[in-house]
């Protein structure tokens, strides 16, 4: 991927907030609304209903929460890697709040957190570096991940920027209420992972194009 | 004592301290923090038989603590599921400090709290937080990035 694709991102969208009123609500009144912008196939399946939760999953959210979650919803799923997908669960803390865990499908979990319903709109932004490094810390093998999520109801897509001029598009997969959330997760490509390759920030954007956060994108090793 | 016992005594001698540094900034308090410990280290001791064995002893542990930390918390508060995040016990002392860490995701608060004031090894933490540890150190690196350009930012002498 190259060059700046973001002459105007999502305009060519429907709203989120469209989206999410066309779906359903659901048992758990946690509703997943398809992407506004940039479905390539990274996304590869929305669930719009609860679905029996893995054990490992469950076993998660009672560690963090002290076993008060509801029933998990699978949020998105997305090729990260060759051959390899990241899945990221989310499921309602009884009283308040909610749990996610994000999966390496067939290798095992890459990180999970319990929030506060509706947290800032701040852009949270993580690196996952969930392959094999060499001692002195060079990226061996992938995945390398960058996900995370935002509150601002505003937010419609990301831009992922490199040292070299790149640039891509993430998608962002929101969750309407009452986790009013939307999560991203991103295999950052092979090419990205050398010194004056590496990703330098992720900016989020409104369907508008207007420039709602920004952050720098540090934790990868230079190799 | 069989060996499972003896493993939890010797970590429960070389490691208290620590554990209950980490879990202060869970619980709230260092008071609170060191009950939770202790009954964190009874449970596991009841419990040892269910551990895996290929799991750490002490992200074992640290995620019952962790557990017993929330429950502690609810019990003080009266509320049903308070917000289970770390943060530092004492922010008036360093403002610029507390605010640059509360503004770290909790995910990454807690890595940094393990590291910093548990003194966890990148393998234990990587086991008690369900990540890699390469993910264990980009998130050090990526914190370390935030913490000094927010205090840079509120000016603090770095």
């Amino acid at each position: 991927m190259g060059g700046d694709r973001r002459a105007r991102p999502g305009a060519e969208a429907a709203p989120l907030a469209n989206a999410a009123r066309a779906c359903p609500a659901l048992a758990l009144a946690v509703v997943v609304a398809a992407p506004a912008v940039g479905l390539r196939g990274r996304i590869v399946h929305l669930f719009a209903n609860a679905q029996p939760t893995p054990q490992r999953v469950e076993r998660s959210f009672a560690d963090l929460s002290g076993g008060t979650t509801g029933r998990a919803v699978k949020v998105l799923e997305a090729s990260v890697g060759s051959n390899v997908d990241a899945v990221l669960w989310l499921a309602p803390v009884r009283g308040g709040g909610f749990c996610t865990k994000l999966e390496l499908v067939g290798r095992g979990g890459a990180g999970a957190e319990c929030l506060a319903l509706r947290p800032d709109k701040r852009l949270s932004v993580g690196v996952g570096l969930d392959g094999h490094t060499s001692p002195d810390g060079r990226v061996l093998s992938g995945p390398v991940l960058v996900d995370g999520r935002t509150g601002d109801p505003r937010a419609d897509s990301l831009l992922i920027r490199f040292e070299d001029g790149e640039s891509a598009q993430i998608p962002l997969v929101w969750v309407t209420d009452p986790v009013e959330t939307g999560f991203f997760v991103y295999g950052v490509p092979e090419r990205h992972w050398r010194a004056g390759h590496l990703p330098t920030t992720l900016t989020l954007y409104a369907a508008d194009g207007d420039e709602l956060d920004r952050r720098d994108v540090h934790g990868i090793p230079p190799g | 004592m069989d060996g499972e016992a003896r493993e939890l005594e010797a970590l429960y001698e070389t490691r208290y301290v620590s554990f209950r540094n980490a879990l202060a900034t869970v619980t709230g308090s260092r008071e609170s923090a060191r009950d939770a410990v202790q009954e964190a280290f009874a449970r596991a001791l009841a419990g040892r038989e269910g551990r895996r064995p290929d799991c750490c002893l002490a992200a074992w542990v640290w995620k019952i603590a962790y557990r017993v930390a929330l429950e502690q918390r609810r019990r003080e508060l009266r509320l049903a599921a308070p917000e289970p995040e770390p943060h530092l016990l004492e922010p008036q002392r360093d403002p610029e400090l507390a605010a640059a860490l509360r503004r770290l995701s909790p995910r990454r608060r807690l890595i940094v709290f393990l590291r910093y004031f548990g003194d966890f090894s990148y393998a234990e933490i990587a086991e008690a937080c369900e990540v890699s540890e390469g993910t264990v150190a980009a998130t050090l690196a990526q914190a370390h990035a935030e913490l000094r350009a927010a205090l840079e930012r509120e000016g603090a002498m770095l």
